[in-house]
This record gives C-alpha cells, sequence and structure tokens, in this order.
C-alpha cells in the first residue's frame, strides 16, 4: 500500500512562491512489482497535474527491495525529470546496498 | 493532354504540402530575445529537419538567447526523433542561444526514459508557464502584477 499525498496547503501557503509544490509518495508495506509500476503512473500523472517541483519517495516502511523495485525508482526519477521535478528518495538501509550498487543508480 | 494534367494536379500538392510544412512549424518572439517554438502533431524525421533549420535561422535573426520548445502537441516519440531534438538543442547552444524542452507527456517520459535516450544535457520543464518563467529568470526578468509596480499612496 501507498499512500500518495498531494500537495498540502502548508506547501501551498509557503513564502517564497519560487519554492512550488512537491509531491510525497510514503510506501506503506512490500510491494508487487503491479503496485510498483501503478505508483510510476500515478506520480508521473500528478507531477504534470500539480506542476510539482519535487518527489519525495519514502522506502523507510520496506523491509526488502529488489532490483525491479531499484529500476521503477530510478526510472521514476528521471520521468519526473522530464516533467520538470527533481526526486529524493528517503529510507534506504544500509542492507539494501547490493541491489542499489549492481543496477546503475542515478 | 491527360498528362498535363496529372503533371498540374501532382504540382499542386506539393505547393500545398510544401505550404502545411512551412505553417507548421512557427518560430515566435515573445521577448526580447526570447523565442518560443510549439510543435504540434508528429515529427517525421523531414520535419525534424526543416524545423531544427528554421529555429537555427530564428535564433540567429532575432539573437535569441533563450529558445522554449513546447512539445505538449506531440502525441508520440521515437529515439530518432528524440536525438534529432537533442541534436537541435546542442545546435542552438553552439549559436548561444539556451533550449528549454517543455510539456512532455507522461507517455514520451515513459517512452525516452524506456528506450534509453540520454536527455541529461537537455533542459525540461514541465509545462509552457514553467518554461516561460525559467526563460524570464534565465534573461532576469520579473513579471509582477500592476499593482505592486505602482506606488502605493
Amino acid at each position: 500500500m501507498t499512500l500518495l499525498l498531494t500537495p498540502s496547503t502548508e506547501s501551498r501557503g509557503s513564502p517564497d512562491p519560487e519554492a512550488g509544490h512537491y509531491l510525497i509518495a510514503s510506501i506503506q508495506s512490500a510491494l508487487t512489482d503491479a503496485d510498483l509500476s501503478q505508483l510510476r503512473e500515478a506520480l508521473i500523472e500528478r507531477v504534470g497535474r500539480f506542476r510539482a517541483r519535487g518527489v519525495i519517495v519514502d522506502v523507510t516502511a520496506l523491509d526488502v527491495m529488489d532490483s525491479f523495485a531499484v529500476r521503477t525508482l530510478r526510472d521514476i526519477a528521471h520521468m519526473a525529470r522530464l516533467r520538470g521535478a527533481e526526486t529524493v528518495i528517503v529510507g534506504i538501509q544500509p542492507r539494501w546496498r547490493s541491489p542499489w550498487s549492481s543496477s546503475a543508480s542515478r | 493532354m491527360a498528362v498535363g494534367f496529372v503533371q498540374e494536379r501532382e504540382r499542386i500538392i506539393r505547393q500545398q504540402q510544401e505550404a502545411i510544412r512551412e505553417l507548421s512549424t512557427p518560430v515566435l518572439q515573445v521577448r526580447e530575445r526570447l523565442l518560443i517554438l510549439p510543435i504540434i502533431g508528429v515529427i517525421d524525421p523531414q520535419r525534424a529537419r526543416q524545423l531544427t533549420e528554421q529555429l537555427l535561422r530564428a535564433i540567429r535573426a532575432n539573437r535569441a538567447k533563450v529558445v522554449v520548445i513546447d512539445i505538449t502537441g506531440v502525441a508520440a516519440m521515437d529515439s530518432s526523433v528524440a536525438n534529432h531534438l537533442v541534436q537541435t538543442v546542442e545546435a542552438s547552444r553552439l549559436l548561444g542561444a539556451t533550449v528549454i524542452v517543455t510539456g512532455l507527456s507522461p507517455e514520451i517520459a515513459q517512452t525516452l526514459v524506456t528506450i534509453g535516450v540520454d536527455l541529461s544535457e537537455m533542459a525540461t520543464v514541465g509545462d509552457l508557464q514553467g518554461g516561460i518563467e525559467e526563460a524570464e529568470r534565465l534573461l532576469g526578468y520579473k513579471v509582477l502584477p500592476f499593482e505592486e509596480l505602482t506606488p502605493k499612496a
């Protein structure tokens, strides 16, 4: 399950108008490959709809991360960049080191 | 007699095709040294070439510093067109203009990432509004509502 948070009232009323909106995707439990693809579609669509300048993906709650998940996260980052938003991935755990370093992540 | 008729028709069709091509790639100036190139419809290699040519000529003529290429109206893009776009960006840079590409649809973003076209050299912004804002920032413009410009009484 993934919690998709769209631009909050705080970010909309932020003092700096240049700051823009950002999206937060908080992954709450293990995701299947289909879930991940769906998350990717949803995020990329919302980047355009909300004119987001940033995307935060929180993966703290995940126990394992396979190569598909890593690739999907990398694709999210690249696609969001093409649509005008930077991506920050938070909560990467040290024990996932091998899949991250083996697949060419940005 | 019949041959002449067919030739005449062929000539008219060619002329009209040429007219459509000319119309389909307008390069517009929105501010001093800022150009916009909206692209609508299918881009084939020939159109891509013509587009590049016109853009480069316009950059020269207007002494443009920033160009915003808006591809909101482009439904699909393959690797050859994407590479052509990258080359256009590169050529513009040599003429002294920064190119910002805007309006990539989710589908195109997905295609480009999947086929692995390297677009890291290219500045992309979500939509045309964002692209123009970014261009104004690069040119040192700041757009303010009229009330903020006039001193308060």
